[in-house]
């Protein structure tokens, strides 16, 4: 047997043990572990291995993960949340899925900054199930649109996953970051488009609150002032130069910490169960990033991905036929895959085949980046659905899964219109005269 | 029977170091050998591409030969590091040669007694590239959040008032975008990789620094090989190859320069008497930084460092 | 916040076990918190060091081996607790299709390998962690020794190992019966 095809059935393995109860984390990482030491000599295996731990949990890029759940379990809190969403069911309550809307957009925003799924999934969950929930909207709907607006982050600048694509086929990060951003408004327009026709079709996913008046309107606005205060604080700071992306989530936490502290909700106990949700959501999430490098490492010791990627590429298919299942490759992967991992292993040999057929390096990456962020929704298997799970237990995975379904099919019309209109991505960065 | 040697570096594949170094050398080892010996190259894409492990795991013997930094993780190569002190290396070609001869002089102490060394590195003198404040004095540079390659070059920022900030490569660019850095003190080859002069406007060549390199070989995979094929291995290596690293940097270095000259940047030379100036006034910060070598082992720092100036002058009046 | 809601199901089962059981998750707790408050001097160092870069003009160099210290000890020291709580991510999707007992096989082994792979990751943390002391390495601005860092890690994962094997015992002398009815 070829270590490309045990790649395959480790892929299968860690699939079939995750569906059979083991804790995700658990089943990439025994999978990837076993199956390295049977690949590759002991002491080239153990001696990799020893490190992967370490590197999954230490990076000062991953400090905003701990930091922004932080700030989203103390909003949540303080009860700046609540009052967020008072001012948010003023303004859109009364029509049909419109919390549910707002907090795609809010995603979006969030995502932006922490250029992170799992931050922005674990975050914006902790922040508004609850309250989508108390507004009487399925939980379904509610778990599916945070996780599906966790991926948003991903694309609209800046973005750690276009950097990386940016370093390593030597493209500009600028037009990148340029190109990338109409289509990652475009992502956020057609999942709101999709929440819409699901609330069309069943009302019942996301009912309706009665209409405010504009007095009600302008008093909840004068209310959601201190999360309104912390927000333009947080992407203020970035856009004014005065902190870094990554600062920028220790500011947000200690935003949230204060405000929680001018409301008088600063208690020992708040602060200790505050502490201990962080930690619950934290431990999950890095506990996953440990099994994922394990995982990783066993796919990229398979040789699988290059194997699939150089079969695509050399099968003599024609240029568009090269490009969709390059696109089926990604979303299959992506089930397992973390989305940095899989462009790593693949993006040169993709990059230099896809750039051979004449397709703009610029566009393709665009593209890849779109991509392989549809696997962390995909079911059964995606890391924002895990990470939503983790975030509000009730929510059954089943249920998850049937949500996230209309949202997917988003994700694959923005594919196809990114594919087929190739200036979605190319016409900002030429109107900015980057490059 | 072939033997296939592992090799490694931190860089992306499209660097020069996997492409005008490792790549060729692979072909050129295969065809003198008839094929005896082949190469496996991998590089930041990889689970082997982690700068700070690039010596580690040639010691393990997991890579065969790596190529990394000698400054990260800091303080493995102290002897090493009198190379990067401010102001004595400009070129790439003299600063390699200098730091070798180092080496073959036994002047570098044991620092490298776990590896056979293949070739000892120098980029060109780096330069500080600034948004929007060009540097053109010393005194310039008081106030600036500069992004600093070493902590040598940390110790010299700070001594002239700047703040040296640490950050990994990748995230240069939005902070130089956003303003949250004021400029970089670093190469060309880097500039020219990350294309940060969409961003950069003024580049002053103060041919500042250097940071040392390593091309480390695993003991028991080189006296592992068959005598004909170490004679020729010998050959590739050492002096040979680190005669060619001049060459390299001027070609790595080209694409960065060209392309801030054509966008108009202005390039801001420092002529010999204001590097000189600007190196007198940083002589308390190279004492104590000589001083701090002796706690990490290093015999005579003052000696070494005498030597080193000693040897660049020799090899750039070459 | 529930316990059981996904991972582990814990009926009551032997007194000693479960007063085990209720100890380990105290201290976990209490380790989580520990990791927390390093999250919180994280804070406070990024906010001084922005507010002192504006006023001060000039910055703290080492912030950034600051914050990956205090990352690498809230990672470190939350992992455990998220395993005593059963908050590890765990796919319910066949569960209810699943008879009863089948389910509680699943969970042993699920535990006895959680168990087996965080033991060995420490195992192989340990010898790393010994290199990485041995060379007496150093963070990159601060030079704080890396082995602090190591070091949170290594007792996360021993933590970490603890905790299954407890939470094994748990489900190995679990009243099963009581349960199911
Ligand atoms: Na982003
Ligand atoms: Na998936």
């Amino acid at each position: 047997m070829t270590n490309e095809w045990a790649g395959l059935i480790g892929f299968a393995a860690a699939m079939i043990m995750a569906l059979l109860r083991v804790p995700v984390a658990i089943a990439m990482g025994g999978v990837g572990v076993v199956g390295v030491l049977l690949m590759m000599d002991w002491s080239s295996a153990t001696y990799v291995m020893a490190n992967l731990p370490f590197e999954a949990i230490s990076p000062y890029g991953l400090s905003v993960v701990p930091l922004f759940i932080f700030m989203g379990v103390f909003a949540s809190y303080s009860g700046l949340s609540e009052n967020m969403f008072k001012g948010i069911v003023a303004f859109v309550g009364h029509r049909p899925g419109g919390l549910a809307s707002a907090t795609v957009g809010a995603c979006a925003v969030f995502g932006a900054i922490s250029g992170s799924s799992l931050a922005t999934s674990a975050t914006m969950g902790r922040v508004t199930l609850p309250e989508m929930e108390r507004h009487g909207y399925a939980g379904s709907l509610a778990g599916a649109s945070v996780a599906a607006g966790g991926t948003l982050g991903v694309l609209i600048p800046p973005s750690i996953l276009l950097i990386i694509y940016a370093l390593m086929t030597e493209q500009s990060i600028g037009v990148l970051f340029a190109a990338a951003m109409i289509p990652g408004l475009l992502a956020a327009g057609l999942y709101i488009a999709s929440i819409q026709i699901q609330v069309w079709r069943n009302p019942a996913l996301g009912p309706p609150t009665q209409r405010h008046s504009w007095a009600e309107r302008w008093r909840a606005f004068l209310q959601m002032w201190d999360a309104m205060a912390l927000i333009v604080l947080v992407i203020g700071g970035i856009y004014a130069g005065l902190f870094s992306p990554t600062e920028a989530a220790a500011v947000g936490a200690g935003g949230a910490i204060l405000l929680t502290a001018l409301r008088g909700q600063l208690k020992a106990r708040i602060l200790r169960e505050g502490m201990l949700e962080t930690a619950s959501i934290t431990g999950m999430i890095f506990m996953i990033l440990i099994g994922a490098a394990l995982f990783n490492f066993f796919i990229e010791t398979s040789g699988m991905t290059q194997a699939l990627v150089n079969w695509i590429t050399n099968a003599g298919f024609a240029p568009i036929t090269v490009i969709l299942l390059l696109l089926v490759f990604y979303v299959v992967l992506g089930c397992f895959m973390d989305s940095l991992s899989m462009i790593l292993l693949t993006v040169v040999p993709a990059y230099t085949v896809v750039t051979g057929l004449g397709y703009d390096p610029i566009w393709f990456g665009v593209l890849l980046v779109s991509v392989v962020e549809i696997g962390l929704i995909t079911p059964p298997v995606g890391m924002n659905l895990f990470v939503i799970q983790g975030v509000a237990p009730n929510l059954s995975l089943a249920s998850l899964s049937r949500g996230i379904v209309p949202f997917v099919l988003a994700d694959f019309v923005r594919i196809a219109l990114i594919l087929m209109f190739p200036a979605l991505t190319l016409w900002l960065p030429r109107v900015l005269a980057l490059g | 029977q072939t033997i296939t040697l592992r090799m490694s570096n931190y860089l992306p594949p499209m660097h020069g170091f996997t492409a005008d170094f490792m790549k060729p050398f692979a072909a050129e080892l295969e065809s003198r050998t008839n094929g005896a010996v082949k190469a496996e190259i991998f590089d930041a894409t990889t689970a082997f591409g982690k700068t700070e492990r690039q010596a580690d795991q040639v010691r393990a013997g997991v890579i065969d030969i790596a190529l990394g930094l000698n400054g990260i993780p800091r303080d493995r190569f102290p002897a090493s590091s009198i190379i990067e002190m401010p102001f004595l290396v400009e070129n790439a070609g003299s600063g390699s040669k200098a730091l070798w001869t180092l080496y073959k002089e036994g002047a570098l102490g044991t620092e490298y007694d776990d590896f056979h060394v293949l070739g000892l590195m120098t980029h060109h003198g780096g330069l500080i590239h600034t948004v929007s404040k060009p540097v053109r004095t010393l005194q310039d540079l008081a106030g600036l959040r500069l992004r600093t390659p070493s902590p040598a070059v940390s110790a010299m920022l700070e001594a002239a008032g700047a703040s040296p900030v640490g950050m990994p490569p990748a995230a240069i660019y939005e902070n130089l975008q956003k303003g949250a850095l004021d400029g970089v003190v670093t190469t060309w080859d880097l500039v020219g990789a990350i294309k940060i002069n969409e961003l950069i406007k003024y580049h002053t060549d103060a041919r500042a620094y250097v940071a040392g390199f390593h091309i480390l070989m695993n003991k028991k995979s080189y006296e592992g090989l068959p005598a004909d094929v170490k004679t020729v291995f010998d050959d590739m290596t050492g002096d040979n190859l680190v005669a060619k690293m001049g060459g390299w940097w001027d070609k790595w270095d080209q694409r960065g320069r060209e392309d801030a000259i054509a966008r108009g940047n202005e390039i801001i030379e420092l002529d010999e008497t204001a590097r000189n100036q600007w190196r007198a006034e940083l002589e308390p910060m190279i004492n104590s930084y000589l001083d701090g070598l002796t706690k990490l082992g290093v015999e005579d720092p003052q000696k070494l460092y005498a030597r080193a100036q000693e040897l660049v002058a020799q090899f750039d009046a070459a | 916040m529930s316990d059981s809601s996904n991972g582990l199901a814990r009926p009551p089962g032997n007194p000693g076990v479960a007063a085990l059981d209720a100890a380990m998750k105290r201290v976990t707790s209490f380790l989580a918190v520990i990791g927390m408050s390093g999250l919180v001097l994280a804070i406070i160092v990024v906010v001084w060091d922005i507010v002192w870069r504006r006023i001060g003009g000039r910055s703290m160099i080492g912030t950034v081996d600051l914050t990956e210290l205090s990352v690498v000890a809230a990672a470190s020291l939350s992992i455990p607790y998220a395993f005593a709580h059963g908050r590890h991510v765990t796919v319910d999707l066949l569960t209810n299709a699943l008879p009863g007992g089948a389910t509680r096989l699943l969970d042993i082994a699920a535990a006895f390998g959680a168990a087996v792979l965080t033991a060995f990751l420490l195992w192989l943390s340990y010898g790393r962690a010994m290199e990485v002391w041995s060379y007496g390495d150093v963070s990159q601005d601060l030079a704080i020794p890396m082995i602090w860092y190591w070091a949170l890690l290594l007792f996360g994962l021993a933590a970490s190992v603890v905790v299954c094997l407890v939470n094994l015992l748990v489900l190995a002398t679990a009243n099963w019966r009581r349960h199911d009815e």
